[in-house]
């Protein structure tokens, strides 16, 4: 390894002469690191809403997230979302909730009907959480059969930051 | 304009070191210009010190069935739950590399049946959660594809904002450390870079997005983009799409 310091630019070379740091680099560094828990509440078919949770305040300059959550279901076992003995990497979009519904052919799986989906990002100087939940009724033709997707919290490690201009 | 090393200590106040170009303003506040700020020990930078490559095969799956699985990639060996990235390798539907952040759909069919696949760690193990429903009289074949995994010193019980220690400023003949070890360069982080310097595409917001008909009973409509990957499951009410879904999502090239 080596550094090189120069007055226009410095540079840190590993053995294999790779450069692994250079000062030219557009880093993402993070002002704010989040710790936190958002409640979801029971949400019942039919229930189509998106929902924008503020969760923390946060740099003004952060437009982009690094992070974890973990998901708490209380000990409820139900055939929804990532483990609660992990924790997931918090960029994108995550998706807890996937199922099935139709209106002409039987129970479950016809179409793709209910979905949740959780995304964190950072806005006006705030650390957000976006829901939507969409759970469509089951099959009309077979009455109005209900679908509730249990409480749960998401627990988040979130930096907040940006790149380098 | 050079670049110069500062670092500066006060009485009552958390040391502070950087690397900036011009005036010291920017070392006591670098929010004054950040565009002459390399780097700064106000600030974090998530780190990375392990990559880790390998394949992994999905089993198939019948018709009209789901799956919630989780699979065990890689035995981390790290006291705690590390902070995980990676990414597919030329993922099958687009031939590029998809990032594993969030929730990532793997070999979907039109109809929007497909696996949905979500990197995280347990204490042990980094591990892909797989959730998947199959269409009435459609099974899934059985899939492989590589992964390479980032894997972070830092974890969820050890990191918080405090620095590892050391001296506020480095500078050996091989290595340079800031902010009492707040940076390393001995450690990997991440970077935004040019488009053909790229490991993937970095996700900074929504990737998913979801829309409905006007009923209650029929399909959803929904889109996925990483950017370059794009999987959508359009509903259409006669010939109109129930909602216009198209959006760009906010990444960015990056490299680790």
């Amino acid at each position: 390894m080596t550094v090189t310091i120069t007055p226009e630019k410095i540079q840190v070379t590993n053995e294999s002469d790779e450069v692994t740091f250079d000062t030219d680099d557009r880093l993402f560094f993070a002002a704010d690191y989040i710790v936190g828990s958002l409640n979801i509440p029971e949400r019942s078919t039919a229930h189509r809403r998106t929902y924008s949770h503020t969760l923390e305040s946060c740099s003004a300059e952060a437009d982009k997230i690094v992070g974890v959550i973990n998901l708490d279901v209380s000990g409820v076992n139900i055939d929804a979302g990532v483990p609660g003995f992990g924790w997931f990497n918090a960029g994108g979009t995550y998706l807890h909730f996937l199922d099935g519904s139709n209106s002409s052919q039987a129970y479950p799986h016809g179409e793709v009907g209910r979905m949740s989906t959780y995304t964190f990002y950072c806005e006006g100087g705030n650390l957000k959480c976006f829901e939507t939940t969409f759970l469509n009724n089951v099959n009309p033709f077979n009455g109005n059969i209900l679908f509730t997707q249990r409480a749960f919290t998401l627990h988040y490690r979130i930096w907040c930051g940006t790149f380098d201009q | 304009m050079g670049l110069k090393f500062r670092a500066v200590k006060t009485a009552g106040q958390d040391a502070k070191a950087a690397i900036i170009e011009g005036s010291d303003d920017v070392l006591y506040d670098p929010y004054v210009d950040l565009s002459r700020v390399r780097c700064h020990s106000d600030f974090l930078y998530p780190s990375f010190t392990t990559t880790v490559s390998g394949s992994l095969t999905l089993p198939s799956i019948g018709a009209d069935s789901a799956r919630y699985h989780t699979y065990e990639l890689y035995e981390h060996g790290i006291d705690g739950h590390p902070f995980v990235t990676g990414r597919i390798l030329n993922h099958p539907s687009s031939g590029v590399h998809v990032a594993l952040e969030g929730s990532v759909p793997f070999s979907g069919d039109s109809q929007g049946f497909a696996r949905w696949l979500t990197l995280g760690a347990s204490p042990t193990h980094v591990i892909l959660h797989e959730q998947t429903i199959t269409r009435i009289g459609v099974s899934m074949p059985s899939e492989s594809f590589d992964y390479v995994l980032e894997i972070s010193d830092l974890t969820v019980e050890d990191y918080d904002t405090s620095p590892p220690g050391g001296a506020i400023l480095s500078i050996t003949p091989d290595r340079m450390t800031l902010g009492e070890g707040k940076f390393d360069t001995s450690k990997r982080y991440l970077k935004a870079v040019a488009e053909e310097d790229k490991n993937t595409n970095f996700v900074g917001g929504e990737t998913l997005v979801t829309g409905a008909d006007s009923s209650l009973n029929g399909a959803l409509s929904f889109e996925y983009s990483n950017g370059e990957y794009t999987y959508r499951k359009q509903f259409r009410f006669g010939s109109t799409p129930v909602e216009n879904l198209d959006f760009t999502p906010n990444t960015a090239p990056v490299k680790l």
